[in-house]
């Protein structure tokens, strides 16, 4: 054997022990991208892809938000029941921490209206009614329907709604100018209009019911919690209420999750905290509660 | 006998010296792969360093689009555990770190972004800062009232990382969510 290859031999010793040296002191889960059994980058990629479709920026997001957020808050009110708000905010921030958005601005509130619904809006803006909230029967069944509005969020569906409505454009045009204010203007109508007068399309409806599952079961929830709701919802619906007027085509989606669930095996597994919502919302008994204050 | 001690005739000191060189590579390897595998870059052009693994904790330092951080460790959630260049310890999180440098120059490149003053007061979102002002103009054109959207903005900013963090220990839920048994 050469000295070259001697030394060659002997350097790619030290290589190996370096590997080893790095192995040793890597912490462990250095590398992993999952949050819980959350796919991470998966949802980072899809939500970027989407933003960049939509050609708006994180200020234009959250000012789209925050304008369907006006609307809302002026159309119905909000809840003056301090403690529900912030049960609401604690459990919305819970699931918002299992997605790929979990270091972005969230707002979660309740608007004061009997009608059974819930909405999101760009920019991490989430409302639930007083209605829906009385029709729940634990915080898994409250958790359901907040993932659901923030996997709407996390996916940019209000962004591709405001895409859709061809006014991409408008935010591309001079700050300050009277013709970008006007456009923003009619943007903010088109999108405040779409959801919370006629919803999202329901391919949007079934991917944020995936993501909703998903974000769940990342958070320790029964996602039979959402199930549940939604087949007390579909029910009311054939007795001819209005409730959920923005999700229509329940039937489908309870289809579509309750696979989701059987295949995920966590159905029946997870928190359901009935105490705990009872505690919160005054609720001691299934039927309806009053929450305002 | 006597063994000569010409340069040309001596024999080569093998194992002791080129293990050594072994050992020494393996040195200087790991050191350099060490500290590649710790450093991260901040992304984007503004990102808070917060005292806790979530959103709901106060930041405890602002940093700047490629900013060094030295990762420190990993919670199972996507929070790391990092050092700043001023020294101070906070968590980030992984979507907005990497281990390469961000492309083109961030708005704040150069400058402190905060004092420690400004700190205790910073937030990333609607709730620091107010609506923006497409949203500000928006309400003024429609006459819409903004009380009841800054009241629950105001309320979402008054619920802290600890509160949280109690919340999600007392439903066994969230970070807290009880680790499977493998």
């Amino acid at each position: 054997m050469t000295r070259k290859t001697n030394r060659l031999r002997f350097v790619l010793t030290g290589s190996l022990l370096a590997t080893a040296a790095l192995v040793a002191t890597v912490p462990f889960n250095m590398g992993g991208c999952s949050a819980g059994n959350v796919d991470v980058m998966g949802l980072v990629n899809a939500g970027g892809k989407t933003l960049k479709a939509a050609g708006l920026n994180e200020h234009q997001e959250r000012a789209i938000g925050e304008s369907v957020s006006l609307a809302a808050t002026n159309q119905y009110g909000v809840t003056k029941n301090e403690r529900l708000a912030t049960y609401v905010v604690l459990v919305g921030q819970t699931l918002a921490s299992r997605t790929a958005r979990a270091d972005q601005p969230w707002v979660f509130g309740v608007l004061d209206t009997e009608k059974v619904n819930a909405f999101s809006g760009p920019g991490g803006y989430v409302w639930v009614t007083r209605g829906a909230i009385e029709q729940m029967h634990d915080e898994s069944e409250l958790a359901g329907v907040l993932a659901h509005e923030i996997g709407h969020v996390v996916k940019k569906h209000g962004l591709a709604m405001a895409q859709s409505a061809a006014y991409g454009d408008a935010f591309n045009t001079a700050v300050g100018s009277v013709g970008s204010a006007a456009k923003f203007s009619e943007l903010s109508d088109t999108v405040t209009t779409g959801i919370l007068d006629k919803g999202y399309a329901q391919p949007q409806e079934y991917e944020a019911d995936e993501a909703g599952v998903k974000y769940l079961i990342a958070a320790g929830y029964d996602p039979n919690g959402f199930l549940h709701f939604l087949q007390r919802i579909s029910a009311e619906q054939k007795t001819g209420g209005s409730v959920f007027s923005t999700h229509p085509g329940i039937d489908d989606r309870i289809k579509k999750i309750a696979n989701q669930i059987s295949a995920s095996g966590a159905g029946g597994t997870g928190a359901t905290l009935k105490d705990r919502f009872a505690a919160y919302t005054g609720k001691t008994n299934v039927g309806s509660i009053d929450l305002a204050q | 006998m006597k063994i000569s001690q010409n340069a040309s005739d001596k024999l080569p000191s093998r194992r002791p010296g080129r293990w050594r060189l072994a050992l020494i590579s393996a040195a200087v390897i790991s050191s350099a792969g060490i500290l590649l595998a710790g450093d991260l870059y901040v992304q984007p052009d503004k990102l808070d360093v917060r005292e806790g693994p979530g959103l709901l904790f106060d930041p405890v330092e602002s940093v700047a689009k490629n900013a060094k951080l030295q990762e420190i460790e990993r919670t199972d959630d996507g929070w790391i555990k990092v050092t700043t260049p001023s020294g101070k310890q906070g968590y980030v999180f992984k979507g907005s770190v990497s281990d390469k440098q961000a492309a083109g120059p961030g708005l704040f490149s150069g400058m402190q972004v905060t004092s420690d003053s400004e700190a205790a007061q910073m937030s990333t979102g609607a709730a620091g800062k107010g609506l923006e002002p497409e949203a500000e103009q928006y309400a003024a054109n429609k006459n819409y009232s903004k009380v009841n959207l800054d009241a629950v903005i105001a309320m979402n900013k008054a619920v802290k990382g600890k509160q949280w963090m109690q919340f999600c220990q007392d439903g066994q839920i969230g970070p807290a969510k009880p680790k499977p048994n493998h």
